[in-house]
């Protein structure tokens, strides 16, 4: 048996079965194609199973307002089939504005959000304590996006990997054209290689240039009616589009259980295993800045994920909500994920680089995936998301 | 000087910080408990005080207003010595995080505060292995170690009856391992009655164990023979254990069983635990190396990382007297007391023996000990090993999890512990998996999950720094 090697034939393999692979996989499998998805550990256990699950409308730039507004109405459709599966909760996002400066920002994203049908309310300072007591004196106002809402994506990848052939702790070592090599040296031929692997993506189709962008979340212990909105400060838009070596912003989510996961940091620390002690006091530090009250409740666990941020070299295009952290970043681009066919390895197809939007956008990915491989009609315009604008950049 | 914390202040705990401190080291020994002692000792001396000693010397002036129990000797001779030694204790300070050479803890009020250390010594001991059965989530039904904790706290066990007179609690003791004597005894003599000892292990297996005992420690028979009389007439069944707990408002009745019939005994009050498991989440969080669940460490008590030694319970269950003995090796290890001792780790038994004998040395005295008193350790963990029947105790219904209310048909066929965990939310309550995380390494053979900081809860203000103040205060 030795040196002999194990050929397989499938129409698709996935590789990654986290929430965008599961999507993939789910999106192509009406169309009586074999598929096999595969994945290095368990499915929905990495970046999936350690973020937030915030199905959110942002407004960054028009491509990634289309991208996010498309797969928030895929979600809402899937959640109401099953609610109860993807423990969904209709809780909507409260952006919170601490100052007038940040109340203009509110107005502006405001109009960019109603332009394109997406429901918004402006709050101003009163009606804000209203939908949420437990904020910080002083803050001016918010804007609360009703339709956005929170699911469980450990959950929801298991869901949407129903049915599907999956294949876990299985390492891929190389992907050529139409060809996936194992490490345990047999190979997959198929027609059709989706790299769906989230940060690891690059170790497979070196050249795409994405980074793990490591984050931290805090649980609490069980406080029901605490906050009723993911709540997230203005300045969250800042910490994703600065490229610091490390960033905090408040970021809130309530859970069905009654806890409250508490958010958020970004840091470039490559795969660095270990909890950033100092980190987490700052993003705490942050969180009780906007909600004083959290300082009596108990912490009962800390974790970390790698989300994968595109590092594009590409200018950034200019700001829909005119919100000028954009205009500083450096090397992170235009920060929309990176989908469709990769023209270098035959029959490779990249769905990857969706950095802390990986739950909400995966559902609208997999569709314009799926249309890409099957030959139909895109659901939304995919050039500004094709692998093809790195390499007019760099030439 | 070197700066040596000890974390955990039962026998191995206490023993370590004596012999360290003895040989001029500064150490602070910690304990989550308002007392010291660990399982095995706290109770054995009665403070009447119900708070916290914040140092030895407090705890040696409660301690000699109260009556010491017979039982408790050895254990008072060590609270002697630790008084007389300078060690910082300070109890109700549970570890809740390690970073590099510092713990984290947490004082009751609920405040962090960061202690650094040069030297660690890990001696978290050991908690009860409790295997979920269907009804144990009924009221009366619980660990041994939580009966005997309700018992100290002036549960009645003999409340008066409404006809009159008093109505003695019916109780079963079920599980395995030498704890349930002592359990069924200080029941006894509470004034319950004992229907029962149920223990799964065979009378020969006992047999085997009761010879083995008047081998290596007789003083043991005696003691165990003294908990059998306070129970007695109640049967001690061997072979035998709680298949099943009913009632209504609470525990009724018990469905025993040998794995070939079943009956029905009354019981009031049910109390089962299987032995016990090492506590290895502080050891594990801070990276230790481990081995079947017990921490792995060399000749000198010393772990995978440096500077960091263990005793006791964690690196292998043994009892009081093996785990005094490692602690004291682990104190002089610590201190830089054993360094004429050379590591035989690779030497043969019989090279070991040898080397042994010809270096005459404290250290090298209380490893001949710790030999002699791992055997008994072997044969305790043979005799009382659990039976693979045991692995049938949950039905599909019955609850695993119990912060999550996750049952063990939600759980049988998921992959591991980790992806039981996110789909299942088994073990994210705020025990972290303590309690069900063992149950289901034994029940389902899985490895435990990495271990996330805090330990233990831990109030977020207490977290926070005032590194960074609000943008919102900056501008004002």
């Amino acid at each position: 048996m030795l040196g002999h090697r194990v050929t397989e034939n499938y129409d698709v393999v996935i590789v990654g079965g986290g929430i965008v692979g599961a999507a993939c996989a789910a999106e192509l499998s009406g169309a009586r194609l074999r598929i096999l998805v595969i994945d290095a550990g368990r499915v929905g256990c990495g970046t999936t199973g350690a973020s937030m699950g915030h199905i959110v409308v942002m407004d960054d730039s028009e491509a990634l307002l289309n991208l996010t507004a498309f797969s928030r109405e895929l979600w809402l459709r899937l959640a109401k089939d099953s609610a109860s599966a993807c423990e969904y909760l209709p809780c909507g996002t409260l952006w919170v504005a601490a100052d007038a400066e940040e109340m203009d920002v509110v107005y502006q994203k405001a109009k960019n959000y109603e332009e394109h049908d997406i429901a918004v309310e402006v709050l101003d300072h009163k009606s804000l304590y209203q939908y949420e007591p437990n904020l910080a004196q002083g803050l001016a106002g918010g804007l609360r996006v009703v339709g956005d809402c929170v699911i469980y994506p450990p959950n929801c990848a298991a869901l949407l990997l129903q049915g599907i052939e999956v294949r876990e702790n299985c390492n891929v070592c190389q992907i050529s054209d139409n060809l996936v090599s194992l490490e345990n040296g047999s190979e997959i031929r198929a027609e059709f290689i989706v790299n769906a692997a989230g940060a690891a993506a690059p170790k497979l189709t070196a050249e795409l240039p994405v980074e793990p962008r490591k984050g931290h979340l805090v649980i609490t212990a069980r406080y029901p009616g605490f906050c009723q909105h993911q709540i997230v400060e203005l300045g969250y838009l800042k910490s994703v589009q600065k490229m610091e070596k490390e960033s905090v912003a408040f970021n809130i989510q309530p859970r069905p259980s009654g806890q409250y996961l508490i958010g958020s940091s970004r840091e470039f620390a490559g795969w660095d295993d270990s909890i950033n002690r100092n980190l987490v006091n700052r993003m705490l530090t942050r969180a009780c800045d906007y909600m004083p009250a959290l300082k009596e409740m108990f912490a009962i666990r800390t974790w970390f994920g790698y989300r994968p941020a595109p590092m594009l070299s590409c200018p950034p295009p200019r700001l829909a909500s005119g919100d000028a952290g954009a205009g500083e970043s450096k090397n992170g681009g235009d920060k929309l994920p990176i989908i469709g066919n990769w023209p270098k390895v035959k029959g490779l197809y990249i769905a990857a680089g969706h950095e802390g939007l990986g739950i909400t956008t995966s559902l609208g990915t997999a569709r314009l995936l799926a249309a890409e491989i099957l030959g139909q009609p895109p659901p939304i315009d995919p050039a500004p998301y094709r692998p093809s604008r790195l390499f007019r950049e760099n030439k | 000087m070197t700066r040596i914390v000890v974390v955990g202040a039962g026998p191995a705990g206490i023993a370590a910080a004596c012999r360290a401190a003895e040989s001029g080291a500064m150490v602070t020994l910690l304990d989550g408990e308002p007392y010291p002692g660990g399982g095995i000792w706290r109770h054995s001396i009665d403070y009447s005080v119900p708070r916290p000693v914040r140092n030895s010397k407090e705890a040696k002036n409660m301690r000699e207003k109260t009556k010491i129990s017979n039982g408790a000797r050895k254990a008072k001779r060590w609270f002697n010595r630790l008084d007389k030694v300078g060690v910082s204790l300070r109890t109700s300070e549970t570890v809740v995080d390690i970073t590099g050479r510092s713990v984290q803890v947490q004082r009751e009020q609920g405040e962090l505060d960061s202690i650094a250390f040069d030297k660690l010594i890990l001696a978290t001991g050991a908690h009860e292995l409790f295997l979920p059965f269907p009804g144990w989530t009924l009221p009366n039904v619980m660990g041994v170690g939580g009966a005997q904790a309700l018992l100290k706290a002036g549960m009645p066990v003999n409340p008066a009856s409404p006809r009159g007179g008093v109505k003695r609690l019916r109780v079963v003791v079920g599980g395995s391992g030498p704890l349930l004597f002592a359990v069924a005894a200080s029941l006894a003599k509470a004034g319950a009655k004992i229907v029962c000892v149920a223990e799964q292990t065979s009378g020969m297996q006992l047999a085997k164990f009761a010879l083995g005992i008047l081998r290596y420690q007789p003083a043991k028979m005696v003691q165990g023979m003294g908990y059998m009389l306070q129970y007695f007439p109640a049967p001690y069944w061997p072979n035998t254990w709680v298949k099943e707990a009913r009632g209504d408002s609470q525990v009724r009745e018990v469905v025993l069983t040998n794995g070939k019939r079943q009956w029905i005994e009354p019981a009031d009050l049910v109390a089962c635990a299987y032995g016990l498991v090492p506590s290895v989440e502080l050891a594990a969080l801070a990276g230790c190396k481990q081995e079947n669940g017990r921490l792995v460490v060399d000749n000198l008590q010393r772990t995978s990382i440096e500077g960091f030694f263990a005793a006791g319970e964690i690196t292998g269950i043994g009892g009081t007297d093996l785990a005094i003995t490692e602690g004291e090796i682990a104190g002089l290890a610590a201190a830089g007391k054993a360094k004429e001792t050379a590591d035989y780790t690779d030497y043969t038994e019989k090279e070991k023996k040898q080397k042994l004998k010809s270096v005459k040395s404290v250290v090298n005295k209380l490893i001949a000990r710790r030999e002699r008193q791992q055997k008994f350790a072997r044969l305790l963990n043979q005799s009382f090993a659990l039976k693979p029947h045991l692995k049938q105790l949950p039905a599909d219904d019955t609850i695993v999890c119990r912060c999550e209310d996750v049952t063990f048909g939600e759980l049988k066929n998921q992959a591991d512990q980790r992806s039981a965990k996110l789909y299942t939310r088994c073990g994210m309550g705020p025990c972290q998996g303590r309690v069900c995380s063992s149950a289901l390494q034994y029940l389902l053979d899985w490895e435990p999950n990495k271990v996330r900081p805090p330990l233990f809860p831990t109030k977020i203000g207490a977290f926070i720094s005032n590194t960074e103040s609000l943008k919102r205060k900056a501008k004002k």
